[in-house]
């Protein structure tokens, strides 16, 4: 890169505050505990396995209310994990997106919700249909805003 | 052994991750101002639908056949690449070449294994992202780059394809036109059209003396020793290029013709490069600005001028920052243009901590970091856009910036912004 112009200050400052001291140095018992402040816990660590894979995803309606996910709770999608009998998937049933227990029985695929309010849907070749991600977590806000950031 | 993998009509692809029933169906994205279209599904370039055509061109086709248009979501696009590359980097050591495209070096997978890694690294891809990618696998950047425009062309090799010995290599020289290799432009192609080399085969045939002369020099040399499979090139491994300089450059929605105009757009640029630099934690000591009018009219009279200034001291002050950037466009700007295009590119970065003092600065530089702390915390609070529409920003970037993009069919940003995310009614 050429440089084609510069400029430079007119005034001159008259003068530089110089700091002694960034802070300060406690005298006596040194604290015992100065070894072992190495990290803190992380969250994401916790909730999030594989993070090129994982997004989260915002659900509405109670059809899976007794596995615990409620109207607008967040739910954290693995999409690196293959489903398998019994996980709760983020599905695409005919051209739109559901969440519920995948379940197998013998030859038959169903997707169950938890809500007696609410039937299974038997999963048939002709459908439309993908699993998207298996459901690793739900975030859940017991107290707090009404706000998501 | 080297991979290219790119992914499939990458943006059009990102819009179908999170609306998968799009699969299948003819699927446009237009340009950042919405005037071309800058991607298409398999399905949309099967309908006659060109790549850069404008949307006013296409409209008719695009609405009798229904095909969906989307604005371009570059935040969504710049995640899912993220991920991509975070992918490829389990795989080996990573050369991110475009947001759709990388090399990986394979040079420790045994030649048998090659393909099983190519299919691997391509279900994976899938099944982590729902993007479809193609592989190409060969001794050297431009034979990948070959590999990988013959997975992509020929449906019959499942997206993957090896120029893995002397034999395919050859046989694929025979029917590379040089036109369509890496590194040789059209001009070139007729210049060594005119010398009856009209294959890869044909350029290799030459010696390495001819080719000096005729394509380029060394470059050509070195290109012709890639084509016979001996790499020259080698993987550019450095971290994230981002960090060498810094950019923020935006075409207008309209034309815009005023100095106060460009101004406020140099300065919301400035703005945003800004808080991307002290993201980093650097400081710059250089800053680029230019402009420019429409290069694709034919008729209007044609500018471009950029200019780069040198500041004193390195810094991260927004406020700062746009004076010099004014500075700089005052010089360039000439009245009568209709300009299209204007951006900020800051460079020469010193880390934040490595600041060196000047005895004739007169910033208070505690004080600056200070303030731009707390910008950025409330900013990054109270929310804002890809338009640096922050709550509180700087008034040179002007309150109505109607010169900015229109982004009327714009996806959510799924992945970047919670307001946005996925939602699902179960």
């Amino acid at each position: 890169m050429q440089i084609l112009t510069t400029y430079f200050p007119t005034s001159h400052s008259t003068s530089a505050p110089v700091r002694l001291y960034e802070h300060t140095v406690p005298a006596g018992f040194p604290s015992p505990a100065a070894d072992f402040t190495e990290r803190t816990l992380d969250l994401n660590e916790y909730i999030v396995k594989r993070p090129s894979a994982t997004f989260f995803v915002k659900v509405m309606g109670d059809s899976m209310q007794n596995a615990g996910m409620y109207d607008g709770d967040i739910i954290v999608v693995d999409k690196s994990l293959r489903a398998v009998n019994g996980n709760i998937v983020l599905a695409m049933v005919q051209g739109e997106f559901t969440v519920k227990r995948l379940q197998h029985e013998g030859k038959r695929v169903f997707l169950w919700p938890e809500n007696a309010k609410y039937q299974p849907l038997e999963i048939t070749p002709e459908m439309d249909f993908m699993v998207w991600g298996v459901v690793i977590h739900v975030l859940h806000k017991l107290y707090g805003h009404d706000r998501a950031d | 052994m080297i991979a290219l993998i790119d992914c499939n009509n990458f943006f059009v692809s990102c819009e179908r991750v999170f609306e998968p029933w799009l699969n299948g169906k003819p699927v446009v994205v237009l340009s950042n101002n919405d005037g071309c279209i800058i991607s298409r599904s398999q399905e949309a370039k099967d309908l006659g639908i060109k790549m850069g055509e404008p949307l006013f061109k296409a409209k008719p086709l695009i609405e009798c056949e229904g095909v969906r248009v989307f604005s371009s979501n570059f935040m969504l696009y710049g995640d899912m690449s993220r991920r991509v590359m975070q992918i490829l980097k389990t795989f080996g050591e990573v050369e991110v070449y475009s947001i759709d495209e990388a090399f990986v070096n394979l040079d420790h997978v045994p030649t048998a294994d090659l393909e099983k890694k190519a299919i691997s690294i391509r279900e994976t891809i899938w099944q982590y992202l729902n993007l479809p990618v193609c592989v190409g696998i060969a001794p050297t950047k431009t034979l990948a780059k070959v590999a990988n425009h013959l997975a992509k062309k020929n449906a019959a090799y499942n997206g993957i394809a090896l120029l893995d010995t002397p034999e395919k290599q050859a046989a694929t020289r025979r029917h590379l036109a040089v036109e369509n290799i890496w590194g040789i432009g059209r001009r070139y192609a007729v210049k060594l059209h005119q010398h009856q080399v009209y294959t890869a085969a044909d350029l290799v045939d030459r010696s390495a003396a001819w080719v000096y002369r005729h394509l380029g020099g060394v470059v050509g040399v070195r290109l012709r020793q890639e084509l016979l499979g001996n790499p020259c090139q080698e993987l550019d491994l450095t971290e994230d290029p981002s960090r060498k300089n810094i950019a923020c450059t935006r075409s207008f929605s309209r034309y815009i013709t005023t100095l106060d105009e460009l101004q406020e757009a140099v300065a919301t640029y400035t703005t945003r490069a800004a808080e991307k630099l002290r993201l980093q934690r650097s400081a710059a000591k250089a800053i680029t600005v230019f402009i420019r009018t429409n290069k694709f009219s034919v008729h209007a009279p044609q500018y471009h001028r950029a200019t780069t200034i040198a500041l004193p001291m390195a810094s991260a002050d927004t406020g700062e920052l746009i004076r010099y950037a004014l500075q700089g466009l005052r010089q360039i700007f000439q009245n009568g243009y209709a300009y299209k295009k204007a951006g900020v590119i800051l460079s020469e970065f010193t880390p934040e901590s490595q600041l060196q003092t000047n005895l004739f600065d007169t910033t208070d530089r505690d004080k600056s970091k200070k303030l731009m702390m707390a910008l950025d915390k409330l900013n990054a609070k109270m929310g804002k856009n890809e338009w640096a529409e922050n709550v509180i920003s700087y008034a040179a970037g002007g309150t109505d910036k109607n010169w900015k993009m229109t982004l009327s069919q714009k996806s959510d940003r799924y992945s970047t912004h919670w307001k946005e995310i996925l939602k699902v009614k179960i």
